[in-house]
């Protein structure tokens, strides 16, 4: 894996789900690009979009500010919006300590969210 | 007649019969021998130089750059040796080149002249743009090198004085009664003044200010023009004058008055285009400098309003913050924290610290929200989550996700300590330091404010014994990059560490200790906004101790 795709924000389609990886560092020099990706999962023809974020080991408050807003933009929209793990310390104490675990669908796995799209056909 | 003459210019007619072609050539030919004298020449010569005449001196009719080309390339003996060269001259406002052949055996000399006026006026035309050009960058350059208003206003002033008129006034929109003038004269410093003046005693100056379409900058007769509209100094009379608007991004950054006397008063094209362009440039420059003011301005003015307070004791209890904003400019950041005593000197008082998500304008105006929501909520702060509910509702709205998390502390002075009910909304949990150096984490938790539609919060319960403190921060501590390799976090572990060694010590030093190590840890990288309050109940104090109580909101 080049350095390009360790440091950016990749969205690709996974059957019926849009897969938006996020990289180790998701901090407030990646959220414009975070942020450009997730709107664009809202264009595409896809059941659901899914936030990988099993890479991520730093997250801070401006990441956070964009997932509260691409999830409520999917909500405006119908369309489900899953945030998934394995998550590390720092992602899991994010959502932890600003206590906003419970305004995502937070799913164990990427495999178990995109999964989980496909049963759902 | 025809055959003599051609045996006196020794032009002989060849076998293809163009010898005598010359005579018609377009071009002028002239025909001189060693000596100088004319011996013939064609019909254009005879057009383009009337004073030459067969068997007279060159000089008589010919400009002198060509008899002097002449006398030069026959003053050798050893024609032709020399391969002859062409010079260049002007006559009569037209431009030529000469070139000589020889002929009759070197005794004469053949000029043939090309006028070439069309080309040389279009390589002067070339010359000038490229000297505009290199001036317009120039005059970009200094312009843009600074974002002072006055500053940018007396380039304005000074560069129009110099490159298109003798003098320039400089007029900015008034912000007031007065109208803001900058006096440009060639070969002195610009000059500010504020003149009471009528922007319709100068034609044209009204428009050229409201920012109309720009009409064509025609040079207007100076009659009537009103003394402020010259600058001091300026000597003889006005001949000419004109007004440029200045066209900024959506509104506009002033006009010129531009003041020309004697022999300059006419004004080509070429300077008309040129003086648009600067108007341009000039514009775009004051508009950058006046926007930047403002904004400075702003800033200047909520970053006083937010000014942390020092903060000293309240009911004997030390409360001490510390503020230290991201190096990104004057931007007000998000970080803020107040304290307010109790109501009657014996109600519980109420710590807050909080960040902001973002920066700039939106983020200042949730901070100010944010505070002065609390500020009013002050009676509902014995309990904390209904607070907290409050004002999640009143800053909650669908028009943007920006959120808060923020820590509230209450503390009550007990006889023998102080009680401390801590709780964080979406914060990261205070740390307690203990008389014996152990660090505690507060067990509260809790959701951040101003997005979900309901909060949820666990408050911490805890006493503060004599010498023992409480630390709030934000996480632009924790996530302070440094170290050996830069890119190290400061961490949740680092500051415990820390605070191990801050047992019984006062809050103010707490705060200092832990400011200058995050300082140490970062150097000279970049990092977020950082601020922390410290809570320190003194060893020694009483209850009773007298009281300095400071109504305090502090926030970069």
């Amino acid at each position: 894996m080049d350095d390009d795709q360790e440091s950016t924000v990749i969205g690709e389609r996974a059957g019926a789900a849009y897969v938006v990886r996020v990289p180790a560092e998701a901090d407030h020099e990646l959220a414009p690009d975070l942020q450009t990706v997730l709107d664009a999962a809202l264009d595409t023809e896809a059941e659901r979009t899914v936030v990988d974020l099993s890479r991520t080991d730093f997250a801070d408050s401006t990441m956070l500010h964009v997932l509260l807003a691409a999830q409520r933009a999917h909500r405006g929209r119908g369309r489900p919006m899953v945030v998934a793990g394995p998550f590390g310390h720092t992602v899991h104490r994010l959502f932890e300590v600003t206590g906003t675990a419970g305004f995502f669908e937070l799913a164990e796995t990427t495999h178990a969210a995109t999964g989980a799209a496909d049963r759902d056909r | 007649m025809e055959n003599a003459e051609r045996e006196a210019t020794g032009l002989r007619d060849d076998a293809d019969g163009v010898g005598g072609a010359w005579r018609d050539a377009p071009c002028p030919v002239v025909v001189a021998d060693r000596a100088g004298t004319v011996a013939a020449l064609n019909t254009a010569a005879a057009a383009a130089f009337p004073g030459l005449r067969p068997d007279t001196p060159l000089r008589r009719g010919a400009p002198p750059w060509l008899t002097a080309a002449h006398r030069a390339l026959t003053a050798s003996p050893d024609l032709p040796a020399p391969a002859p060269k062409s010079v260049r001259g002007s006559h009569a406002g037209r431009d030529f080149t000469a070139h000589a052949t020889l002929t009759a055996g070197g005794r004469r000399v053949v000029w043939w002249l090309i006028d070439d006026s069309e080309l040389s006026a279009a390589r002067e035309a070339l010359r000038g743009e490229r000297e505009q050009a290199a001036l317009l960058a120039r005059a970009s350059g200094e312009l843009l090198s600074s974002l002072n208003e006055r500053h940018c206003r007396e380039t304005t002033a000074r560069l129009s004085a110099r490159y298109l008129a003798d003098a320039a006034v400089l007029v900015s929109p008034g912000r007031g009664g007065g109208l803001p003038v900058t006096y440009g004269l060639r070969g002195a410093d610009p000059v500010h003044a504020v003149v009471r003046a009528d922007v319709r005693s100068v034609p044209g100056l009204t428009e050229a200010l409201q920012g109309l379409p720009p009409t064509p900058s025609r040079w207007i007769p100076p009659d009537a023009l009103p003394e402020w509209a010259v600058p001091p100094g300026f000597e003889g009379p006005v001949d000419s004058v004109a007004v440029i608007p200045l066209p900024g991004p959506g509104v506009p950054a002033g006009a010129l008055i531009l003041l020309r006397r004697g022999a300059n008063r006419s004004s080509s094209d070429r300077e008309e285009v040129f003086a648009r362009l600067f108007a341009v440039r000039a514009g775009a420059a004051l508009a950058a400098a006046r926007m930047y003011a403002e904004q400075a301005g702003i800033t200047a003015t909520l970053m006083h309003e937010l000014l942390p307070p020092r903060l000293r004791a309240v009911q004997g209890v030390e409360y001490a913050g510390g503020y230290r904003p991201s190096g990104s400019g004057e931007r007000v950041g998000g970080d803020f924290y107040d304290v307010h005593p109790g109501a009657g000197g014996t109600a519980d008082t109420l710590a807050v610290l909080g960040d902001v998500c973002g920066k700039g304008l939106d983020a200042a105006v949730l901070t100010g929200r944010i505070r002065n929501t609390l500020h009013a909520l002050l009676p509902e702060a014995d309990d904390h989550h209904r607070l907290l509910t409050l004002l999640n509702s009143a800053l909650t709205t669908s028009r943007h996700t920006r959120f808060a998390t923020l820590v509230l502390a209450s503390v009550r002075r007990l006889p023998d300590g102080a009680l401390l009910r801590l709780t964080s909304a979406g914060h990261p949990p205070p740390l307690i330091v203990r008389a014996d150096g152990a660090v505690e984490e507060a067990a509260t938790h809790g959701s951040l404010i101003g997005v979900l539609p309901a909060v949820h919060s666990t408050t911490a319960t805890t006493k503060l014994a004599p010498g023992e403190s409480c630390l709030l921060f934000t996480d632009g501590i924790t996530e302070a990059r440094g170290g050996p390799l830069g890119d190290t976090l400061f961490g949740t572990g680092r500051l415990r560490r820390a605070l191990t060694g801050c047992a019984r010590l006062p809050a103010e030093a707490i705060v200092e200790r832990v400011q200058t190590l995050v300082a140490d840890w970062v150097g000279p990288r970049p990092h977020d906004d950082m601020a922390l309050t410290a809570i320190t109940l003194p060893p020694t104090t009483r209850p009773d101790d007298a009281d300095r109580p400071t109504q305090g909101r502090l926030t970069p």
